[in-house]
């Protein structure tokens, strides 16, 4: 049972991260039409910045909020500087330029700072454990799984109850509508980066507190998985990227813990081979994703 | 309720030039690549007219709506609103200048709720005024007010098209565009709208109306317009236009010439020129 208890927790801290990513993958996919294969690099952008800071001696009272904004501001500028270009482009278009964003952020890290990775100290508490109702639980899966609720109540709060929040559903709905009431186009779609930019600078903290390291690749692994989670849910439908985040988080953590040791390397690829099966039940995800327009 | 729009007779002034009207298209011509839904399409509309828009399906009554809001950028000619040129403004900035349209299909955002759908729409006004002007159109269209927190994907035909209506009204437009505001309607669901259409007509707001019902379009309206094949055939004061029998039989009547033109959806037009159009 407690073994249970803590795989459950373990695989919701797991989950939690990819959630935010997923979320903002969904995010951009709405108002875009675009699986943002760059979304890993805010996260790489963010680990160099905490090298960079580490290097001058802050803490990760500095950091935390350092990466947040990093995060947003890349996000944002990303948008600026590739995407806003190719709006009205095809789907390959988009998709090449953001396989373009991926390959030129990561080129400029190798050849600006090193192809080896750089390390800066994790925080002292990472690996501390907190015991409740007996059970032992690693203080990181903890903090993940409540920072995730917030963010999430966050963006819920900022889509229900805003109205710019509303234009960015109205926009992932039909986007030639919202413009029709008088929705901008530039400002829902930086909306839109400026969150998912925000919920992946939170993930980001996370993944870089267990790291401590930033290498030109820092982001890949994260952006697949976060990718992968929003199939799962069903792209452009936002409940399903947290959906799809949680249940690929629980679903590593059953098999890493459940399977021996020797084929502990194949997990992505039994992961893989699930999410295959799954789109043979249902190919457009858990929750069927809508149609929409793009701008 | 008043839909706050004083009629009014002024003139706008833009540099030294001085306008009467508050809309005017001239010589509009649009294509969707090499196929032509407008033919040099000009008309002017003045503040406080409804003008009715009529003709068969694929005559370019939606092209030249969409190219009045901007969904559609002309491949020649202009369109002025008040005097000022706004061909090159995209529809989220003529929304901000006072036009409205309430689109074919009503398009309601399903996922968003009721009151949802009227604050999107009212997105171009101060914030503190959004919500007030929901709560007087969710007054007025009761039916909005019951179902304010319900998915709008839910609404029927006809509380769709009241929202339709609420929605583009949310920020107290100049001009109102409807595109075929009663298709798919029950008969007596189709007499509200159109009562509500008198009712923005008397409160001295400008409309524009596209309508596949023409006779009680034309009830409704000070001018009427008769579209076929991408230009402007017949124009005049709705009354005459009524009493015209020769134009219903020819273009509007259900001769055989009027029902194929084009595809249904009223948008795609042949190429050939407009004269010698005998389709059938």
């Amino acid at each position: 049972m407690t073994e249970i208890v803590q795989q459950l927790v373990d695989g919701l801290g797991r989950g939690g991260e990819y959630a935010l990513i997923a979320l903002g993958v969904g995010l951009i996919f709405g108002v875009m039409r675009m699986v943002n294969f760059a979304h890993g690099e805010l996260i790489t952008v963010s680990a160099y910045a905490s090298y960079g800071l580490a290097l001058t001696g802050a803490t990760w009272w500095i950091l935390v909020p350092g990466i947040v904004v990093t995060a947003i501001l890349t996000s944002v500028l990303v948008e600026f500087v590739a995407f806003r270009w190719v709006r009205s482009a095809t789907d390959f278009a988009m998709l090449l330029t953001s396989f373009g964003v991926h390959f030129v952020v990561q080129a400029a890290f190798v050849m600006f700072v090193s192809a080896s990775s750089r390390h800066f100290a994790r925080p002292d508490w990472i690996t501390s454990t907190v015991t409740i109702g007996g059970i032992r639980f690693e203080a990181i899966d903890l903090g993940i799984i409540a920072a995730t609720a917030l963010s999430l109540a966050f963006t819920v709060w900022v889509l229900q109850h805003t109205v710019y929040g509303m234009a960015i559903r109205a926009a992932a709905e039909d986007f030639d509508t919202a413009r029709l009431l008088g929705v901008r186009s530039d400002q829902v779609i930086r909306m839109a980066f400026a969150l998912a930019g925000l919920l992946a600078g939170i993930a980001a903290v996370f993944f870089l507190m267990r790291t401590g390291r930033a290498a030109p690749s820092a982001g890949l692994i994260p952006m697949l998985k976060g990718v992968l989670a929003a199939l799962i849910g069903g792209l452009g439908r936002l409940q399903g990227a947290v959906i799809g985040g949680l249940l690929l988080g629980l679903v590593e953590i059953l098999l890493v813990s459940r399977l021996p040791d020797s084929v502990d390397g194949m997990v992505n690829g039994i992961v893989f081979v699930l999410v295959a099966v799954l789109f043979i039940f249902r190919p457009t995800g858990i929750l069927a994703a809508g149609s929409s327009h793009r701008p | 309720m008043t839909f706050d729009n004083p009629l009014t007779d002024k003139a706008y002034q833009v540099g030294s030039e001085t306008f009467d009207e508050l809309l005017a298209v001239e010589s509009v011509e649009v294509s969707y690549g090499p196929i032509r839904a407008l033919y040099g399409i000009s008309l002017t509309v003045g503040s406080g007219e409804t003008i009715a828009l009529i003709g068969p399906n694929g005559a370019g009554k939606t092209s030249l709506l969409n190219t009045v809001i901007g969904m559609r950028r002309p491949s020649q000619g202009r369109v002025r609103w008040k005097g000022r040129d706004i061909t090159g403004l995209p529809p989220q900035q003529r929304i901000r200048l006072g036009m409205a349209l309430v689109p074919e299909h009503r398009r309601i955002l399903g996922t968003l709720t009721v009151e949802e759908n009227l604050l999107v729409g009212a997105i171009t006004l101060p914030r503190r005024l959004r919500q007030t002007r929901a709560d007087e159109l969710m007054e007025r269209f009761d039916i909005l007010g019951r179902k304010r927190s319900q998915r709008a994907g839910l609404l029927s035909g006809g509380e769709a098209q009241q929202l339709a209506i609420a929605r583009a009204l949310m920020a107290s437009p100049d001009l109102l565009l409807m595109d075929e505001p009663t298709l798919g309607l029950a008969p007596l669901v189709a007499a509200q709208v159109f009562e509500l259409i008198d009712e923005l007509r008397r409160s001295g707001m400008t409309l524009i109306v596209v309508e596949q019902n023409a006779r009680r379009a034309l009830e409704s309206a000070d001018s009427a317009c008769i579209l076929r094949t991408g230009q402007i055939v017949e124009q005049g004061p709705a009354e005459q236009i009524a009493a015209r029998d020769d134009i219903f039989g020819s273009f509007l009547g259900d001769t055989p010439v009027n029902r194929h033109i084009g595809s249904p959806d009223g948008r795609r037009q042949t190429g050939q020129a407009p004269t010698k159009s005998s389709h059938d």
